[in-house]
């Protein structure tokens, strides 16, 4: 079976320094892979490059068995590939349900109709804000908006870049049901969870990916890689391992 | 794909059909929604303007249809403004263009509708190339990069003189009539053709705005990120952008040359496109009708400023008018007009609420 995303041998630089560097990794289709990863060590890079908007050194990247080497960022919602950004990119002028909307006009889910916007806005948890401007909503709303935004294309591998930063206790949970719903609701959907918060990823995804200073030093189940003494190393030294 | 799981508040049965209604206060803010509404002040602020324009002397009803013709301008240009956010200071190029392209064919023995079609399909295309590379520019240097084109203008045109007149300029004597009406100078005809002209564009961009294309073109420009992740061409969206307003100028261009009868290289000095960007500022760059007052803006304010105000003066008190209207901020005086409007409705209907 071919993987939903492949990624082999990844290298991006900035002036001279290594982002990612030497980065392999296979991840099966309905598959959901927390990235994580010391600040600075490559993770929203490695969206970027996945997104298409970096392009990388050496290295490919396979979605679902087609190489998007070639593959403009804009086109890659053609080829399932969805994100969201870790500082919400939505549109001010457009009410949080066309900015959700947005995402059908090019996506897979082209026929998606306000209906269906407004289902992901729900189980989102987040209708009741469909009419307003971002400007109007709380920070926690705007982040689920990308989500649904990213959603309603119908994506095969969707990219989530720190979708809990930011948000309070409470929203953070209801993130968490919200992404269990979605993997009830989506079962062929492949993640890759960028996220700061190891409890987080670790109640949501069944693999993890460990980036250190732009090298993938860990890649695995989730418990096995948590405990990895390489991992407790890197990362988890000076936290509580949550 | 098929979803069962349902939440009640996303019951489409339980909630309120009109889903994409925005609050008034957004539609205040962003200049968008409420069509009908709109659309209604539109054709006002247009019969208001005609009334206006008859009311008045010879003198100031040309001085109003000249204002119709920038307020084409303006609305062209408010595109970029509104939309993209970037600043285009070539709309005197696009009503140059317009105008000469314009002039040239219909004093080569072109009827004058034809000569109008073929200058603005001239000058829109141009457009289109010139803004290739332009929106490759961001912010200053858009800015900059259209105040060189707009700059060049006025030595371009007397440069090609064989097209232009050069110095001496081209006259435009056409005596062109629609219904047996003189559209020329300050006629009725003209003061009509130019408001008719600029409501059906108004009404166009209004439609857009709150359509497919405006949403295209607000992702991209108020999130050129996003609207790349999800499929837009930031590139294709900012030249179609681009292009309208120079369609809107070329347009402007024509009903200009109708308007004087002559047209020179000093009509369209580099000021011109300055004052078109600024009177969208100061009217309102979301808003159609707003587009008229900044016409106004700009038919008006620069000639009875020299009446008032000595010749080295007109650059502070243009300053001052460019630094209150951008501390006003938002979507200029359009949008404080509707906010007064919205007021006094909420005052209404308050009042109402404690009669019941
Ligand atoms: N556009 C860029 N230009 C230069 N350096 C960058 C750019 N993006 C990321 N970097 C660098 O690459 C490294 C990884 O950054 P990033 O991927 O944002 O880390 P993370 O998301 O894991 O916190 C950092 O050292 C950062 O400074
Ligand atoms: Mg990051």
């Amino acid at each position: 079976m071919t993987a939903a995303l492949e990624v082999r041998e990844l290298y991006m630089t900035f002036s001279g320094v290594d982002a990612l560097s030497s980065v392999s990794l296979s991840v099966p289709q309905g598959t959901w892979m927390g990235l994580i990863g010391p600040n600075g060590s490559g993770k929203s890079t490695m969206l970027n490059v996945l997104s298409g908007l970096y392009k990388p050194r050496a290295g490919a990247v396979v979605v679902s068995g087609s190489d998007l080497g070639r593959v403009p960022a804009r086109s890659r919602i053609k080829h399932g590939v969805c994100r969201t950004f870790q500082h919400p990119q939505l549109a001010a002028s457009l009410t949080i349900l066309e900015n959700v909307m947005v995402g059908a006009v090019r996506g897979r889910g082209a026929s998606a109709d306000d209906e269906t916007g407004l289902q992901w806005l729900a189980r989102l948890g987040c209708a009741e804000y469909a009419e307003h401007l971002p400007a109007e909503v709380p920070y926690g709303v705007q982040k689920r908006a990308e989500v649904a935004r990213a959603l309603i294309s119908e994506p095969s591998l969707l990219l989530l870049d720190e979708p809990a930063a930011g948000l309070s206790a409470r929203e953070r949970a209801e993130l968490v049901a919200a992404l269990r719903e979605v993997r009830e609701v989506l079962p062929d959907l492949t993640l890759c969870l960028v996220e700061h918060d190891v409890g987080l990823v670790a109640s949501v995804c069944t693999e993890l990916a460990v980036l250190s200073a732009g090298k993938l030093i860990a890649h695995g189940p989730t418990d096995e890689v948590l405990a990895d003494d390489a991992v407790k190393l890197a990362y988890l030294g000076s936290r509580s391992t949550t | 794909m098929t979803t069962t799981v349902d939440r009640p508040t996303a019951d489409p049965g339980s909630a309120p059909r009109r889903r994409r209604r925005l609050s008034d206060r957004a539609a205040t803010t962003t200049g968008r929604g409420r069509v009908g509404a709109r659309l209604a002040t539109l054709v006002v602020a247009c019969l208001a303007i005609f009334a206006f324009g008859q009311s008045s002397t010879p003198a100031i009803k040309y001085a109003v249809i000249l204002s119709v013709v920038y307020a084409i301008a303006v609305l062209g240009n408010n595109a970029v403004l509104g939309l993209l956010g970037e600043m285009n200071l070539s709309s005197g190029v696009s009503m140059a263009l317009g105008a000469y392209a314009f002039c040239y064919f219909a004093n080569d023995g072109m009827g004058v509708v034809a000569a109008a079609v073929a200058a603005v399909a001239l000058s829109t295309a141009l457009a289109a190339i010139v803004a290739i590379p332009t929106t490759r520019l961001q912010g200053i240097f858009t800015a900059l990069a259209t105040f060189a084109l707009a700059y060049a203008i006025p030595t371009l045109a007397i440069y090609m003189k064989e097209y232009t007149g050069g110095d001496e300029g081209t006259p435009a004597p056409f005596d062109f009539e629609i219904f047996g009406q003189l559209v020329s100078g300050s006629t009725t005809g003209m003061l009509v053709a130019a408001l008719v002209v600029f409501a059906v564009l108004a009404a166009a961009s209004l439609l857009m705005l709150n359509a497919a294309p405006g949403r295209a073109a607000l992702m991209v420009g108020e999130s050129e990120l996003a609207g790349v992740t999800n499929g837009f061409n930031p590139r294709v969206i900012k030249v179609l952008v681009w292009t309208w307003a120079g369609f809107a100028g070329a347009v402007a261009g024509v009903l200009y040359a109708l308007t004087v009868g002559f047209i020179g290289p000093t009509g369209f000095g580099f000021m011109l496109g300055v004052w078109i960007l600024v009177g969208g500022v100061v009217a309102g760059a979301r808003s159609a009708w707003g587009a008229l007052l900044g016409g106004l803006f700009v038919g008006l304010v620069p000639v009875e400023l020299q009446s008032y105000v000595p010749a080295e003066g007109t650059s502070i008190v243009f300053g001052v008018i460019l630094l209150l209207a951008l501390l006003a901020g938002g979507n200029g005086l359009a949008q404080w007009i509707e906010r007064i409007g919205l007021l006094i409705k909420e005052r209404t209907f308050g009042r109402k609420k404690v009669d019941a």
